[in-house]
């Protein structure tokens, strides 16, 4: 590139080609000046004068080479309003050849240019539509719009400010322990992309699909970048991949020259290379010193044509099989990148087991990607050499003797002896003459008097107003239900807990008893105080209560009657035992 | 990758290690055809010696077992589930044994918590989070369909969610997982050993019933974190796995062993006018009741975990129920297909079953303490629910 006189700029720019001049549609005279590429626009700048001509990436839609045969050497930039930019590389002194490959390291240029930003277009898109923030208050006012119950303990509790926004939603909004989400991938996925029908071909694809291949053959995703909507459509583009000699490969043929793919074909078996020289180690055998080693005969070091003696069945075979170990190669490779990124900085417990497990003596050699992604959390390299990710992940403990397949299925429970003392039994075999008569005498009666109709008395219903009509029926069913434990007497029934017959306002009474239940949950989740956070918080709930006390349930008792009210006095009551007893402990 | 194999369509030689492979198998004496060719009597011969040993394995007595479990049930929902190999679908017979298993898990484990993670198209989802109300687990069960299996079968998405579920309740705790998977393999985001490491590190013991063949990380997994690992044949088979997993597991030296505060609340007539915390949409069902010992919250049923405070309250009944597996009933002596013992008194009378009084005509079952028989169904009875010896007591 130094030769043609191009260079990479001081003012951030990727390229810089002089003695080019620009073909505007419209103006009469050319001038000459200089191509500049940077990252998000190309534009190009008069020698002479100060007039600039800028395009900005995302209105670029394509670029076009003249053909070699004319004359002129030139470049056409395509914009997505069908306008163009034509450029005629004229450097004095240059012939056609060099010439040429100035325009080519232009163009090169550009387009790898082009595709980095409609990638980083794509990634903004992306997370633009995730926005997290939005999504965890969407969910959240989701929550209390379903749940009635919910959105009044809100009410109540948090915009009085008797309980901060955070201590409700830890128990009411969880992100993690609903679902598991991120997908794996499977190696079938090609297999099913094109069938052969009887009018053509069928293309089976979907955005899952699609991920996967870009994933797994980041080649593809380039020439996907590069080529669409540009040069052709969607369909055009996966029908091409469909029928290209790189994805059926099932002869080794020199690839048809229009086909886009033909130089995916040579960047795979340079990966497949690469990783084949890399080997595979194993712990306890070496394969290398073997004479018959059908692993590395298929491989490498002796591809299908160099061998004389193959015949053209084998190597079809021999072909596929590369392309299947690479392609579970590559999507091993791909899941840990993924992996690493889910992980980010957090040390997890899974990180930090996974990088012990692939944490391996040995240099990272040249090579994979595995080798950029999978630094373990530690920050020890992980093992990169050859197909080292499948190998690792099958790989036996490095303290066990033998190979887990070959071990003993059955292993030794380890048993935790406890203390249970001889002639224990959980059986009483004698009763008093008395006991026994009773027991029976119960067991019999509720035999005979009870149903479950009279256990569950449906007039016994909480949230109507109207008065329970049935405190016969009632009676009965409690008569019943103690059987023989009270000689079959009846007890007598407070009416204050049928709810129905004594007010019209159990909806309001039953905000404030929920209210409290909540507040309460609270002072308890505190018990046993270990942190300063928690201790802070019980100081915290029992003001909280002291407070709700004199204010809220003091309001409710004076509109609807203290006797409602008795319970939650009560439950309140003795989380102020507790505290009582906390601070005595604390003073200690 | 996939091994050369020489033995293909053009070389017919194998190689004599495939030969000694398959011999050493057995397949021929394991699975023996009958004169139809069909393998149905050696299945059964299969199923009634896995019952027998089952039946026959002395649990052990005296050893620390982990009595509040915590079991998440995961549940494969791929599409492998709606095969019909076995009919109706695999899906519908691990309903059923799942629902056999609900009723006896929860009357052998009252003070234990089951939850639902179903998996299907290579994710996770926790249906039924760990409760131990066993009518909202059985509901939510019998409405999953086939229509529902769809996709592949993610392992470790199923196990990485119930680790999350799992790994913030209480030390002394006893944390497990059932597998109930019909794939054949995994799809998984990442490394699934990692996460059998982190299970293990978290002291979640993984068990996997799968249906049909063995696979490799099933068993992998399930030995690295202390589980079992079964295959069910039929849906006979699959029953009477799932109820090996009623007892309660011995626990592993990591776990903590803290005494456990539980509360036990008497039940009583409950006077002042109050919600219960079980029955939010209604109200109590009942004037009787029982207050939480602690925060005093109202509750219809035992055992339960106070929502307000977490204390588990439980009634002596039901946690001496759950100590019963501390003293497990010894297994008694088969006799199966003869006569049972006969003392030289009654030689020519047909004996009876000590427990119900049938006669035993075809086998006994003997205490090896008090010599009392009984029948095929009252040793099942005695040792699966009552854990007595009535022979003994008497």
């Amino acid at each position: 590139v130094g030769s043609c006189g191009a260079m990479a700029g001081t003012g951030g720019e990727l390229l810089i080609v002089e003695h080019v001049k620009f073909r505007n549609s419209d103006a009469g005279k050319s001038p000459i000046g200089s191509i500049h590429i940077f990252k998000e626009y190309v534009e190009w700048r008069d020698a002479t004068s100060p007039s600039r001509h800028k395009i900005a990436f995302g209105d670029i839609k394509g670029q076009r080479v003249s053909p070699p045969h004319k004359p002129k050497v030139q470049l056409q930039v395509c914009m997505q309003d069908d306008g163009q930019a034509t450029f005629v590389f004229l450097r004095p002194g240059a012939d056609k050849e060099a010439l040429m490959r100035e325009r080519d390291a232009v163009k090169e240029t550009l387009q790898q240019a082009l595709v980095a930003h409609r990638q980083r277009v794509q990634q903004m898109t992306i997370s633009a539509e995730k926005g997290s923030r939005d999504a965890e208050i969407e969910a959240k006012s989701k929550i209390l719009k379903q749940s009635r119950q919910l959105e009044e303990l809100y009410k109540h509790l948090v915009t009085s400010k008797l309980l901060t926004p955070q201590d409700f939603w830890t128990d009411y909004y969880k992100t993690t322990g609903k679902t598991e989400e991120r997908t794996g991938m499977t190696g079938a996925f090609l297999a099913n992309i094109a069938q052969a029908d009887t009018n053509g071909l069928k293309l089976n694809l979907n955005t899952n699909i699609i991920q996967n291949i870009f994933a797994t053959y980041p080649m593809v995703e380039r020439k996907h970048l590069e080529l669409v909507p540009h040069e052709m459509t969607e369909e055009e583009f996966w029908v091409k991949f469909a029928t290209s000699h790189y994805f059926h490969r099932e002869r080794e043929v020199l690839p048809n020259p229009d086909d886009p793919f033909a130089d995916c074909v040579k960047f795979d078996e340079e990966e497949i290379s690469k990783l084949v020289n890399g080997g595979t180690k194993r712990k306890r055998l070496n394969f290398e010193y073997l004479s018959d080693n059908v692993v590395s005969e298929i491989n490498g070091s002796q591809r299908p044509e160099s061998s004389s003696t193959a015949n053209s069945k084998d190597k079809q075979r021999t072909t596929l099989i590369r392309r299947c170990n690479y392609l579970s190669e590559r999507i091993l490779i791909t899941q840990q990148q993924d992996n690493a990124a889910a992980v980010g900085g957090a040390a997890t417990a899974a990180a930090a087991a996974s990088s012990s497990t692939t944490n391996a003596a040995g240099p990272a050699e040249n090579g994979t990607a595995a080798a950029a992604a999978s630094n373990g959390v530690n920050g020890a390299p992980a093992r990169s050499s050859g197909y080292a990710v499948l190998h690792r992940w099958i790989g036996d403990a490095d303290d066990a003797m033998e190979s887990a397949e070959l071990a003993e299925d059955e292993t030794e429970l380890q048993l935790q002896p406890i203390k249970v003392a001889d002639g224990t039994s959980f059986v009483v075999s004698e009763f008093a003459r008395e006991d026994a008569d009773r027991y029976r005498a119960i067991v019999y009666n509720f035999m005979d008097d009870v149903t479950e109709m009279e256990i569950l008395d449906p007039s016994e219903d909480w949230m109507s107003a109207s008065p329970s009509t049935s405190s016969h029926n009632h009676g009965h069913s409690l008569n019943g239900k103690t059987g023989g434990q009270h000689g079959g007497k009846p007890v007598s029934l407070d009416p204050a807990t049928q709810w129905g017959a004594c007010t019209p306002f159990v909806g309001e009474i039953r905000v404030v008893h929920d209210a409290v239940n909540e507040l309460v949950k609270h002072f308890w989740t505190c018990f046993p105080p270990v942190t300063p956070e928690l201790e802070a918080k019980i100081e915290r709930m029992e003001q909280t209560l002291k407070r709700y006390e004199q204010t809220a349930l003091a309001e409710a008792e004076q509109r609807f009657g203290a006797q409602f009210f008795a319970h939650t006095r009560d439950m309140i009551g003795r989380a102020h035992a507790r505290y009582v007893q906390y601070i005595a402990r604390r003073k200690k | 990758g996939m091994s050369h194999n020489k033995a293909d369509d053009d070389d017919q030689k194998g190689y004599t290690w495939e030969a000694g492979y398959a011999d050493g198998l057995n397949i021929r004496e394991v699975l023996e055809e009958d004169e139809g060719g069909s393998v149905e009597k050696a299945i059964g011969r299969l199923l009634a010696d896995a019952r027998r040993r089952q039946r026959a394995t002395e649990k052990p007595a005296r050893v620390r077992l982990g009595i509040m479990r915590h079991v998440y049930v995961v549940v494969d929902c791929s599409r492998f589930m709606a095969s019909n190999s076995i009919p109706p679908s695999k899906l519908r017979m691990v309903l059923s044994a799942l629902d056999l298993f609900l009723d006896k898990f929860f009357e052998q484990n009252p003070i234990a918590q089951v939850g639902i993670i179903l998996c299907k198209d290579r994710k996770a989802e926790r249906y039924v989070s760990l409760t131990g109300n066993i009518r909202q687990l059985r509901d939510s069960m019998s409405v999953v369909q086939e229509l529902q299996c769809v996709g592949d079968f993610s392992l470790q998405n199923g196990l990485q969610l119930a680790l999350t579920n799992l790994q913030d309740l209480p030390g002394h705790v006893s944390r497990e997982v059932i597998v109930i998977a019909a794939a054949f393999s995994t799809v998984d985001p990442g490394s699934i050993f990692a996460t059998a490491d982190a299970l293990k590190a978290a002291n979640v013991r993984v068990s996997v019933i799968g249906i049909g063949a063995e696979v490799y990380v099933y068993k992998r997994v399930s030995k690295i974190t202390g589980g079992k690992y079964n295959v069910a044949i039929d849906p006979e088979h699959a029953r009477l796995l799932l109820s090996a997993h009623t007892v309660p597991p011995p626990t592993s030296k990591s776990v903590e062993c803290n005494a456990v505060r539980v509360g036990f609340p008497a039940h009583e007539e409950i006077g002042v006018s109050s919600f219960c915390l079980c029955h939010p949409d209604t109200g109590p069902l009942s004037s009787r009741g029982f207050l939480c010992v602690q925060c005093g919250a109202r509750h219809c049923s035992l055992p339960v975990e106070c929502k307000v405070c977490k204390l588990t309250l439980v009634s002596a009944p039901q946690l001496a129920r759950a100590f019963r597996h501390l003293l497990p009933l010894h297994p008694f002596e088969a006799h199966e297909d003869e006569a049972p013992p006969t003392s030289s008194a009654a030689s020519d009378e047909m004996k009876s079953c000590v427990g119900c009084c049938c006669p035993l005509d075809n086998g006994s079952y003997e205490c090896t303490q008090c010599k009392s028989s009984f029948c095929f169904d009252c040793d099942i009875l005695l040792h699966e629910s009552l854990n007595i010896c009535p022979g003994c007591t008497s």
